[in-house]
């Protein structure tokens, strides 16, 4: 049997979702060594399966008024520090004239109270700025909430991590802790495309693996109450509105729609869920937020959906929240979960959990210190002051800016590879030859979660076989690799358009299926 | 308000995809007195390909080269698909008919009597088909013989990659090779589109520059491929001047969309109408039925410049399914498009799909469409006849999956013959 390989680094990170990768950032800017193991790829789980939303702090006035300001303060310094990866539409809040008339008139008092800055507007101003809001709104509210891609975020923390010093292993699933000596002596994980199995040695661990954090702890043999949430959402063809619209109430299913880039996201639902499992949006989740999303804005009822998606949010139940850093750091709120597993008598395990997309360098900061305690590391954190800026093509995962990028440098004799999101062959290129580089393999899912491609109207019918093609011209592809590359992205692409199949939509998808079954036979393909 | 052109006619046929237009071929063979309209027609969607039957009936997940052992098990396996209730003879009639007219207009297809030919796609997939353009023959024989081939693609053409097909079939194959070359008179154009390659292939200044480009690679191929832009309307006359200059068999793979093979069909279906009893009204579709009865049909067409009304006696609707808009769906239920037919389909939409793209067993909502007689009229619940003189043929029909069973010109092909049948027998009193 050959022997397994090994790796050594300073501290170990499970997950590779936004808090993960902000770790790694943090922590390569103490000097700090890490390692990434994320068993699917970046954002795979509720990071990049949410709103791509910066809360103002707005929707958490009354009911967690700690993360409401959590959320205020974070996002202006991501607007400092990722200014390119955010786009500053403001929000709306609106009310029906079924919403609470007494939560209408604390909402502002509240905001005030906390330091959210909310400006009351009347409807005629509201219906001004944003036509498409339904005339029978009673109240509205204008805050400082922005759109931000998760995507883009998560790759320009892990791409700035690795610039200075950090490793991402994707597709690499932990499988076992080994603890001696009331320590993690090291992590045993297993690369799922080769299947090969590796050990870690490191000084710290850190279970930053979301929704998963209680499945890794339990590897240590500790319980972590986790529950789990899953939240369903919706993407329209067309951006709906150029605000995030909210609905004035105690926050509920359906309630907000943010624009992003050329499209908009509805959401979402909240359902408790016993497993991990075949996370996927139900159709009657789907019917229920449409009628939902009628009621703010009317023109979402007969606007043509692309996809829906779902997520699990981590939510630590009642026996292991406010169980905070042995520092007695007694500033994590309740909106995130610190956990520093001394106190079940392993001393250098960490789990960090919950919390939101918002907060997430300030989430990543507390562990990043708790770390840095236990290693004596005493370098400042910097990760609120150090633009949030890698040298890698991670830009592409934006909506429309593509197109922006090549309408400035593009040469005249480019292709384009895909036209619902005009990437252009060049751009490809690019993305290809940076993956080969620093991920050791590209296929098309991999390109898929670093550009548009696969994202727009088509949903890979067209763009799927032609990038396929280019990637055999270019040798990165070879024998039948393209044709599980192409059912792979068609497969995956699928799960999520299945609930929102009517209308134009159930057309595309007829014409992708005549295609790849009814042409190319893909369905009889082993 | 807008005055409206009246046109009077026996039979309208609305649809104007593989269906409506076969239907329409039909119609004038018989002299029959027919309007026949709709939308782009999806031509442009097909490979070209005239599909009988090529999914195994027998082994699950295999194609077959016998689509009539397979139609003959069909009334027993699949009893209300539309097939079932039509005979072999007549299926076979309809095809050598269209065959035989298409050939007449310079568009010659081949294929065996009894069996499937298997044709490469560029994918290098293996596509079972009854009848193929003449244009394809040497695919089909090239991957039996396997022996010597070049594979050509054109720099700007996504449609097809030369490396990718060689890729897929090299493992036994060795004497195939790729390579990629600049189509005459495209340098100016980084993105080179089917149409624009066939249309040009149509000169024969480009048929020089190509043959000048292609002797000097060829190393002794006893066959060359390339993606289908042979041409438009004289494929097998530019077919057969390549070959001879080259000394090689020459073979088209069909392409996915734009494909010229499919738009060859409409194109020359159009031609064999053209002074026939049968008039096109091309790009206008049915708004509003004004009246339908047993005596008749009224429907307003959409058309920027001439809105009209047709008068019919009869009506063949060929409206196709969700992309032909024949039918469409809310999010709770299927619909007919033109006279809201009822439409046969799964209680509710989570029947509709499975949860997997490529399940062998195919998507619930595919068996969705509408339900006829024996004489193919669309039946209401008590599954009587809407309207003794309304016909529909095609992809509209329930119980059938044409895309995972290959057979979808065959049934466009096969039904709207039986329909046009139809129509005469009741027109000449046979049947009330």
């Amino acid at each position: 049997m050959p022997e397994k390989k090994k790796f050594e680094t300073d501290v170990i990170i499970i997950g590779g979702g936004v808090t993960g990768t902000g770790l790694a950032r943090d922590l390569a800017f103490r000097g700090i060594s890490s390692i990434v193991l994320e068993k699917d790829t970046i954002n795979s789980g509720a990071s990049g399966r949410n709103h791509g939303l910066l809360h103002s702090g707005a929707r958490y006035v009354s009911s967690d008024p700690v993360s409401a300001l959590e959320c205020k303060k974070e996002g202006d310094i991501l607007k400092k520090i990722a200014p390119h990866c955010i786009e500053e539409t403001n929000g709306l809040y609106v009310a029906t004239r079924n919403d609470k008339e007494d939560y209408i008139a604390l909402f502002p008092k509240l905001c005030k109270k906390i330091g959210i800055p909310c400006e009351k507007l009347t409807v005629k101003q509201a219906l001004e700025l944003e036509p498409g809001l339904s005339n029978k709104i009673v109240a509205a509210f204008r805050v400082e909430d922005a759109s931000v891609d998760p995507f883009h975020i998560s790759l320009e923390n892990m791409n700035q991590a690795i610039e200075y010093g950090a490793r991402y292993f994707n597709h690499c699933r932990v499988t076992k802790l080994i603890i001696a000596s009331r320590a993690i002596e090291k992590v045993v994980a297993q690369d799922l495309v080769n299947k090969r199995i590796f050990e870690i040695k490191s000084n710290i661990v850190v279970n930053a693996a979301g929704a998963w954090a209680g499945e890794i702890a339990k590897l240590a043999g500790i319980h972590v109450d986790m529950i789990y949430s899953k939240g369903s959402l919706l993407i329209t063809h067309n951006r709906i509105t150029s605000h995030v619209i909210n609905r004035l109430r105690i926050p509920s299913d359906g309630d907000i729609l943010v624009p992003g880039g050329t499209v908009s996201i509805f959401g979402t639902t909240s359902i408790r869920v016993d497993s991990l499992e075949k996370i996927r949006p139900s159709i009657e989740e789907i019917d229920s937020l449409v009628n939902q999303a009628k009621a703010i804005v009317p023109g979402l009822e007969n606007t043509r959906y692309i996809r829906a998606y779902a997520g699990v949010r981590p939510l630590i139940g009642q026996e292991g929240s406010g169980q905070n850093g042995s520092g007695g750091d007694r500033s994590v709120s309740r909106g995130f979960s610190l956990m520093d597993h001394k106190e079940h008598e392993i001393n250098n395990f960490i789990t960090i959990t919950g919390g939101k997309m918002t907060t997430f360098r300030l989430m990543a900061q507390k562990t990043a210190d708790l770390v840095a305690g236990k290693i004596n590391n005493t370098a400042k954190c910097r990760t609120a002051v150090k633009p949030l800026l890698s040298k890698a093509p991670s830009q592409m995962t934006e909506a429309g800016v593509s197109f922006k990028l090549w309408a400035d440098k593009g040469k005249k004799d480019d292709i384009t590879m895909c036209e619902c999101e005009m990437i252009y062959k060049s751009q490809f290129q690019q993305l290809i030859s940076w993956l080969k580089e620093n991920r050791k393999s590209a296929d098309l899912n991999a390109l898929r979660i670093h550009s548009r491609l696969g994202k727009g109207a088509c949903q890979g019918t067209f763009c799927s076989q032609r990038v396929t093609g280019f990637m055999y011209d270019e040798n990165y592809l070879k024998e039948d690799e393209g044709i599980y590359n192409i059912k792979d992205l068609l497969r995956e692409r699928f799960i999520g358009q299945r609930p929102v199949l009517w209308g134009d939509q159930l057309s595309q998808a007829e014409l992708c299926e005549a295609l790849y079954c009814g042409f190319y036979g893909l369905e009889l393909e082993k | 308000m807008a005055s409206f052109q009246h046109i009077e006619t026996d039979l309208f046929i609305i649809g104007s995809g593989m269906a409506g237009m076969s239907a329409a071929l039909f119609a004038a063979n018989r002299n029959i007195n027919a309007v026949v309209s709709g939308g782009a027609g999806g031509f442009e969607y097909s490979s070209g390909l005239l599909d009988l039957w090529g999914a195994s009936l027998s082994q699950k997940g295999q194609i077959t080269k016998k689509p009539w052992d397979m139609l003959s098990m069909i009334s027993e396996l699949m009893p209300l698909h539309p097939y079932a209730n039509l005979k072999k003879e007549m299926l076979k009639q309809a095809f050598s008919e269209l065959t035989k007219s298409l050939k007449t207009q310079g568009l010659p297809y081949t294929g065996y009597d009894a069996l499937n030919s298997v044709v490469m796609t560029p994918f290098g997939t293996l596509h079972p088909t009854y009848r193929l353009p003449v244009t394809m023959r040497s695919n089909v024989e090239a991957l039996k013989k396997k022996e010597p081939c070049l594979i050509l693609d054109f720099k700007g053409l996504r449609e097809f990659s030369a490396v990718f097909f060689k890729e897929m079939m090299k493992k036994d194959w060795p004497g195939i090779r790729s390579q990629s070359i600049e189509f005459p008179g495209t340098r100016l154009r980084p993105e080179v589109f089917t149409t624009f390659l066939a249309r040009s292939f149509e000169t024969r200044q480009t048929q020089e520059k190509f043959l000048n480009l292609v002797k000097p690679i060829l190393k002794g191929e006893t066959y060359l491929g390339l993606p289908a832009v042979l041409g438009v309307h004289s494929s097998e006359k530019i077919l057969n001047t390549l070959e001879k200059e080259l000394n090689v068999n020459i073979f088209e793979i069909p392409t996915s969309p734009v494909s010229v093979p499919g738009i060859r069909l409409k194109e020359i279906i159009m031609k064999t109408l053209a002074g026939s009893s049968v008039s096109v009204l091309p790009n206008q579709l049915v708004t509003k039925v004004l009246k339908a009865s047993n005596n008749g049909f009224e429907c307003q067409l959409r058309s920027n410049i001439s809105p009209a009304i047709v008068h019919a006696k009869a009506v063949l609707l060929a409206t196709g399914r969700f992309l032909g808009k024949g039918l469409y769906a809310d999010p709770k239920k299927i619909h007919e498009s033109v006279f809201n037919l009822p439409v046969c389909q799964p209680a509710t939409r989570k029947d509709w799909h499975r949860p997997d793209f490529f399940n062998p067993h195919g998507h619930r909502i595919n068996q969705a469409g509408i339900e006829t007689d024996d004489f193919l009229r669309p039946v209401n619940k008590k599954k009587k006849p809407q309207f003794t003189n309304l016909f529909a043929a095609g992809s509209i029909l329930a119980h059938q999956d044409w895309m995972r069973s290959k057979c979808g010109a065959g049934l466009s092909i096969g039904t709207s013959f039986a329909a046009v049948q139809s129509y005469l027998q009741i027109q000449n009193g046979k049947f009330l």
